[in-house]
């Protein structure tokens, strides 16, 4: 027979060529050709002389054999995170029936808890007479040589604080199979699992744990120590009182190290990591800072500020994003414990307090003022007129009901302006340009009048008319807004919640606002820079546009308004232009 | 000849959906001698070696389970050479100069950030020869003991056709239709368990 045709080979290969096969064969037997043919067929592109080598016999190497064994008996979806069990014949027998067992000189009575680094048993130490805890090194982390020096040296830096807020370390013991800690123990739950029963707190827990937590990393930071893990997992509230206790200073380098961080993977998820220390730079003890601010943030909202799918995208945000308004996720939440925690997540670490006391000092004065309200003014330091403010302290997004806030901005020269939601019928305004003080009522029926001190109005460049004060003002919240607006779309983008398209819309929302704002302030240079921006962007939607309309997923009039959109843009961006010639 | 795209149920994807045993079973199976003949050439001791292979895996196995695996940085295997590399350095940092054995290049201490271009082609070179080492396991107890013989002959000792053909007492054509099954079949395999991508 002739030669047979590829399918009739490929056929012949998964043996499905039953009743012609014989022939198949037959042909195969006297023809080379066909032969190499079928094995081109069946190898494809594998280059059988690389791969070759391998597939003669395999070493069989009983190490190997056991290491593989282990692998597979190993818990993989069980929570990995903790650390696995003692190893038997580590412990003595007990003494007394129904402990756990003895180390050294002290009875174990039971395990308390499991983390990363390892376990923790309570445990009667027989020669002091006393109850205590003992954390014991993972044994997943024993066997690197440098987290356990590391764990041993953290352990003895932080027995050198002393304070009611540090869980006390007594003792570091390296000798054993396993190193292990000798502390404190401290009877109650951690923060987190209070949040986990009880959800976000009231302003004088916020401030009473923040207080407490603080001055316990003031003891540590003037030994030098940094945490580096401040978290609610770490922070202890002892029973009755609820006491704070820092727990497990410094260990998370220990767990860091045999957790490989260089090839990146990170000990837990970092929802309160510091900037700083999630690009890997140096960290000093504002890093501690901001992680506690994350705690507060998180106290006050029930939930923790960068959120994301990822460990990556975590860090992304921590790095990159301001995180959502507190006042907008909890109203209770007054405007100067707002402001504290904003400053406290500065991204730049020169921003933030400068030192756990400073901040414990604050926080101390605001309990106070906040159990005695009317004896006890608050902190001048955040009673005054913000000094700062990031673009966190914004109202909410445009809703049909109106907007329902009024806020305070500073510009640069840090004066205060006072602006106000014009619209809803739950908003009075009277508002005096250059004006000495307003009269408004927000959204709960409340009066409130704040003083203003603002200067007149100023062209940036002459010759140029510029907006009424209050037409700048609300400008400038629009754009404040759209920032907002664009920075909630973009984390949705990328956390892949939102569509491209609507992100691009988001950023086109801003860039007119910007063009609005710089064009009633007469900055002619912005102004065009806006120009431009929103042009490309507008571009970039029609080509969204395009594509969608191509798959049906947008209708043709839809694709007309972003064309008609792009079309108002480059006009706008020829009048801008010719403002800035003007100009020169 | 069409070749088709990779599954999407590919190995690495089930294992970073975490819960799957057979995946985890299979990850094992094909990545620790891989991991371990690296630590070898390393000049590790086949004890050392296998904690390597040991604490790579692991490390991997925990890095999923939390969802940090995050497909878009890299290939697969390019992540796993980083932390085999880590590993071993690790190891070799934590031990004096002295008590490696034969003096000379006990391995790189000075750590690259980057592998050089003849590590990542060796080890990409060494994961193509792991992977089908792997499949070649499992498919030699899948078929008859003479197809694979004739496969092996042919194939991997690079007799001839005829030659087996005699020792075998199989037809020619019979020979090279077992070796070619066992190829597609090889192809197979790999195809299953390589990553997207």
């Amino acid at each position: 027979m002739t030669c047979p045709s590829d399918d009739q080979l490929s056929r012949l290969l998964d043996g499905e060529l039953a009743s012609q096969s014989s022939n198949v064969s037959e042909h195969l037997e006297s023809c080379p050709h066909c032969r190499i043919r079928l094995e081109r067929l069946a190898a494809g592109d594998a280059t059988w002389d690389a791969v070759s080598g391998g597939i003669r016999t395999p070493q069989t190497v009983p190490e190997l054999a056991a290491a593989m064994a282990a692998l597979k008996t190993a818990a993989t979806a069980a929570d990995e995170s903790a650390s696995p069990d003692l190893p038997p014949g580590f412990l003595r027998p007990p003494r007394e029936p129904g402990n756990l067992g003895r180390l050294g000189d002290f009875e174990i009575y039971g395990e308390v808890g499991r983390g990363e680094m390892g376990i923790v048993l309570k445990a009667f130490d027989e020669r002091l007479e006393r109850v205590v805890a003992l954390k014991v090194m993972s044994p997943r982390l024993a066997g690197h040589a440098t987290s356990r020096k590391r764990f041993i040296r953290e352990g003895r830096a932080a027995a050198a604080v002393c304070h009611e807020h540090v869980v006390t370390i007594h003792a570091v013991h390296e000798d054993a199979l396993l190193p292990y800690i000798v502390m404190q123990f401290v009877g109650g739950q951690s923060l987190q699992q209070r949040l986990d029963k009880s959800g976000a707190m009231t302003v004088a827990e916020i401030l009473r744990i923040g207080m407490q937590s603080a001055a316990g990393l003031a003891a540590a930071h003037t030994q030098g120590l940094v945490h580096r893990d401040i978290k609610p997992a770490n922070i202890l509230l002892e029973n009755g009182v609820e006491r704070v206790k820092i727990t497990d200073f410094g260990l998370a380098r220990a767990v860091d190290d045999a957790s490989l961080t260089k090839s990146g993977i990170i000990s837990g998820t970092p929802l309160y990591m510091a900037p700083e220390q999630a690009r890997g730079e140096p960290v000093d003890h504002r890093a501690d800072l901001f992680s506690l601010g994350c705690v507060l943030y998180t106290l006050a909202t029930g939930r923790s500020p960068f959120r994301a799918p990822t460990t990556l995208a975590v860090l992304r945000r921590i790095c990159d994003d301001q995180p959502r308004p507190i006042r907008e996720m909890n109203p209770e939440i007054p405007d100067w414990l707002a402001t504290i925690v904003i400053r406290l997540l500065a991204k730049n670490p020169d921003e933030r307090f400068s030192s756990a006391k400073e901040l414990s000092e604050l926080l101390a004065g605001c309990l106070a003022h906040v159990q005695r309200p009317g004896s006890v003014p608050l902190p001048s330091a955040v009673a005054g007129p913000p000094q700062f403010v990031s673009k966190m302290d914004v109202p909410p997004p445009l809703s049909p009901e109106g907007r329902r806030r009024s806020w305070l901005l500073t510009t640069p020269g840090g004066i205060a302006i006072l602006c106000l939601a014009a619209i809803g019928p739950m908003m009075l305004a009277l508002f005096c340009a250059g004006g000495i003080a307003a009269h408004w009522m927000d959204a709960r029926g409340v009066e409130r009048q704040t003083a203003i001190i603002e200067p007149p109005p100023v062209a940036i460049e002459p010759g140029i008319p510029i907006s009424s004060a209050a037409e700048l003002a609300e400008l400038k919240h629009l754009l404040a807004i759209a920032q907002e607006q664009m920075d909630v779309a973009r984390a949705q983008f990328e956390g892949g919640v939102m569509a491209s398209g609507e992100y691009v819309r988001a950023q086109i929302e801003f860039a007119t606002a910007q063009q609005r704002y710089h064009r009633a302030t007469g900055n002619a240079a912005e102004y065009l820079a806006a120009s431009e921006r929103r042009v490309k962007l507008c571009e970039q939607l029609v080509g969204v546009h395009d594509e969608l309309f191509k798959t049906g997923r947008v209708t043709g009039s839809e694709r007309l308004a972003a064309q008609r959109e792009l079309s108002e843009a480059k006009l706008e961006l020829n009048r801008a232009a010719e403002m800035r010639t003007r100009n020169k | 000849m069409t070749d088709s795209p990779p599954t999407r149920g590919s190995l690495i994807l089930r294992l970073a959906d975490g819960l799957d045993a057979r995946a985890w079973g299979q990850f094992v199976d094909i990545y620790t001698p891989l991991v371990f003949q690296f630590a070898r050439r390393r000049g590790l001791q086949d004890a050392d070696a296998a904690d390597v292979a040991q604490e790579v895996l692991s490390a991997v196995s925990r890095a999923m389970s939390r969802g940090q695996y995050a497909a878009g940085k890299g290939t697969f295997r390019g992540w796993l050479l980083t932390i085999a590399r880590n590993e071993v350095h690790s190891l070799l940092a934590s031990r004096p100069r002295r008590e490696q054995p034969g003096g000379g290049t006990t391995g790189q201490l000075q750590l690259d950030a980057v592998p050089a271009a003849e590590e990542v082609a060796a080890w990409e070179a060494d994961h193509e020869q792991r992977l089908f080492a792997w499949a070649a396991e499992r498919v030699k107890s899948e078929v008859q003991p003479a197809t694979w013989l004739a496969f092996q002959r042919t194939a991997i000792d690079r007799a001839s056709g005829e030659s087996v053909a005699a020792e075998l007492g199989l037809t020619v054509a019979a020979v090279h239709l077992a070796k070619s099954r066992v190829m597609k079949r090889l192809r197979e395999l790999v195809r299953e368990v390589e990553e997207d991508g």
